[in-house]
């Protein structure tokens, strides 16, 4: 298991959990980019920039949460399924099924970590601008961390039924 | 060592595998002989651990495929048809990566790693990307990872697919080494001159095992493929 955990979890996805970290967080800046344009636009002349109205920061985080519900799954999938190109070739190792899970789990909740906390320099300067207060920020937080932890679970157990049947398949192509 | 008693599978609604039972005794190899479509590759699978749904019993030095996965596994070294492999892993590292797989601590998979970049004549490559290897060297890295951690039995499915001349005698002088060490082979293939190596043959037609028989007395019959192998 240790072996695979350092090697085979987390070798070569560094650019792309770069790339979702940025994508993570241009969508969030974008949406509540959008919505305070719309917001100054309407605002009579003169009037104070701040606070920053409350519904940019439910429509950022909505955003996030839907772009994290479409990536964590996948990060998991990637994790559990390796970079192998041709059949996996760790199927008839002495690593335990559950140990092997447990491990791509693990890499690709620390993966989706990331990819959620990549945005949190925008929030905090939405949080200083007066868009959202701390209570109004833990319910959608709570949540989107409920995403970043379950959904790497769902991707894994389907890359491994995934392997499982790929196995089969070649080898009962009789 | 490696012991089959009435193995069958079901693939796709259909037995692709019926009744097959044979043993392979501790310093010989078994050859699987066969048309394509005959299920070679599916007795090769089931043997490593790979198929759950089967019947039958197998067992791998005494121990049960089916219920003792994981010992199993440490004691086969298995080789498939198609060879998976990280394309941006470097030979060295992809042997390393193995050993660490077998338990083995980290100083002992570097050393067995080394030892196995020199058996199989991979030092040049060594520390090339995997995705760069001709099919060549990539057999020889699916050798290598199978010999690594010096299992009792060796599961080959067309093991020397893609060698070449130099390829196949590093393995020819490796198995028998093995063999000559106590160790038992089960190798698929439809290549003639690899099925010589094994002391007895076993013939698979549409799933059945059609006939046993020792390899010399093959090699005497003139309708049989390995008639003037020899």
């Amino acid at each position: 298991m240790i072996p695979f955990w350092r090697v085979g979890v987390w070798r070569g996805r560094i650019p792309a959990v770069a790339s979702f970290c940025a994508l993570h967080t241009l969508l969030v800046a974008w949406v509540a980019w959008y919505i305070i344009e719309m917001h100054w636009s309407t605002a009579p002349v003169g009037a104070s920039a701040t606070p920053l109205p409350g519904v940019a920061f439910r429509a950022a985080w909505i955003a996030g949460a839907l772009c994290l519900l479409v990536v964590a799954p996948g990060v998991g999938a990637g994790t559990a399924q390796g970079r192998w190109i041709g059949p996996d070739p760790t199927r008839t190792l002495p690593v335990s099924e559950t140990g092997r899970a447990a491990s791509a789990w693990i890499a690709s909740c620390v993966m989706s970590g990331l990819i959620w906390a990549a945005p949190l320099p925008f929030y905090l300067a939405l949080f200083g601008m007066g868009a959202f207060t701390v209570w109004d920020a833990a319910p959608p937080f709570t949540l989107q961390v409920a995403v970043v932890t379950v959904g790497p679970l769902f991707g894994v157990l389907f890359a491994r039924w995934r392997s499982r049947k790929s196995w089969t398949a070649e080898a009962g192509h009789v | 060592m490696l012991e089959l008693t009435q193995v069958g599978c079901r693939m796709a609604g259909r037995w692709a595998l019926r009744e097959i039972s044979f043993a392979v005794p501790a310093g010989q190899a078994f050859g699987l002989s066969g048309p394509s479509g005959s299920g070679k590759s599916l007795v090769l699978a089931v043997c490593a651990t790979l198929i759950p749904g089967y019947t039958g019993i197998v067992r791998v030095c005494g121990e049960d495929v089916r219920s003792r996965r994981s010992s199993v596994r440490r004691r086969i070294g298995y080789v498939p048809d198609a060879i998976g492999l990280d394309p941006d892993m470097t030979v060295r590292e992809d042997l390393e990566f193995f050993a660490g797989a077998h338990g083995m601590a980290r100083q002992a998979g570097r050393n067995a790693a080394a030892a196995a970049l020199e058996r199989w004549q991979m030092r040049p490559v060594a520390d090339e990307p995997m995705g760069t290897l001709g099919r060549g060297f990539r057999q020889r890295v699916g050798l290598a990872r199978a010999w690594l951690h010096e299992p009792q039995v060796l599961i080959l499915d067309e093991p020397a697919g893609g060698l070449d001349a130099e390829g196949r005698e590093l393995f020819a002088g490796a198995l028998r080494r093995h063999l000559d060490a106590g160790g038992s082979a089960l190798l698929g293939t439809s290549s003639a001159d690899l099925l010589q190596w094994s002391d007895r043959i076993g013939f698979l037609v549409a799933g059945s095992l059609h006939r046993v028989a020792a390899t010399r007395e093959l090699v005497s019959e003139p309708a049989m493929p390995l008639s003037g192998v020899r």
